[in-house]
């Protein structure tokens, strides 16, 4: 009945249960929807499983995003994507994975970029504690107390 | 055994009743460190939580300097760029880079196109093998690494 407006929309329904209405174009960006398309081994219902529906709704967003302005200039979209990936550490984590894990190549290129740009000129204590979830006291004891020790003459 | 003895003539000296009360406590810093924290010093954080692949595509948009101090980072880290798949995702990112490969000593070198070009080829056409090939893409095997 509603056929030729289902057509090109497709149903996203994130891990929480939430439901997203998006056009076909731009569920297609992700390579893993494409796909299921393509095999037709979809409904018009796609579950997204391991991407909760605050995450789902930024990729849906920036995936809108490019699929409009394609004929727009580039140097906006640049603009846009460094503000969209200008986020926490948790939400920068869970858009990598929801990313690597739906394929979505432009999300992933942009994302690893702002990675990159936050290690860029870091020095290794710094990545250390920052990225990788080190204590400033493990790094203090871990080093210096055994210098500290080892130096020390017995007399 | 050597190095145990070692060790116990060390803690032996240090609990001399000469030296003073805090010399002896000097260790037990250490000693928390091992024994409590030993499992959580190697912990990952955000990065450390992403799968390989993207490591290494985050890194290999890093300028030298920056890779060269994340080598430095943690072992991980460095066994990540040192394989040739690294070098070459950062060679397709990068124009000034070009990296060969010996097929047979699984050596590859990297190689700053603008400076040294000329002076590799012919190191190669002079004191090595003819084997070296410019490298364009490589496989990614996961397999390498034991996490």
């Amino acid at each position: 009945m509603s056929s030729s407006l289902e057509k090109n929309m497709l149903i996203l329904r994130s891990s929480d249960g939430e439901e997203f209405i998006v056009p076909e174009v731009v569920a297609v960006m992700s390579k893993a929807i494409k796909n299921m398309v393509e095999d037709e081994c979809a409904s018009n219902t796609i579950p997204v499983p391991n991407v909760d529906a605050n995450i789902l709704a930024m990729v849906i967003e920036f995936c809108k995003k490019h699929d409009e302005s394609e004929a727009e200039a580039a140097s906006d979209l640049k603009t846009f994507d460094s503000e969209f990936v200008n986020r926490g550490q948790e939400a920068l984590y869970d858009l990598i994975t929801a990313a690597n894990f739906r394929d979505v190549k432009e999300l992933l290129d942009a994302l690893c970029q702002n990675v990159a740009e936050m290690i860029k000129g870091k020095s290794v204590h710094h990545i250390r504690i920052q990225f990788l979830g080190y204590q400033l006291f493990e790094i203090l004891t871990s080093n210096f107390i055994w210098n500290i020790w080892c130096d020390r003459d017995f007399d | 055994m050597k190095l145990r003895s070692f060790n116990v003539s060390i803690m032996y000296r240090a609990l001399r009743p000469n030296t003073t009360v805090a010399q002896w406590l000097t260790w037990i810093p250490h000693l928390w460190v091992q024994l409590v924290c030993s499992d959580t010093l190697h912990k990952e954080g955000f990065i450390g939580l992403l799968p390989d692949e993207i490591i290494i595509d985050i890194l290999s948009r890093l300028p030298t300097d920056s890779v060269l101090e994340c080598r430095r980072v943690c072992k991980k880290w460095l066994a990540l760029t040192s394989i040739p798949y690294f070098a070459s995702k950062r060679a397709a990112k990068r124009d000034d880079i070009c990296v060969f490969y010996h097929p047979l000593t699984m050596e590859s070198r990297v190689l700053h196109v603008l400076q040294k070009a000329n002076c590799f080829l012919y190191n190669i056409l002079t004191i090595g093998d003819k084997l070296w090939r410019k490298l364009d893409s490589v496989s990614y095997r996961p397999k390498c690494f034991a996490t």
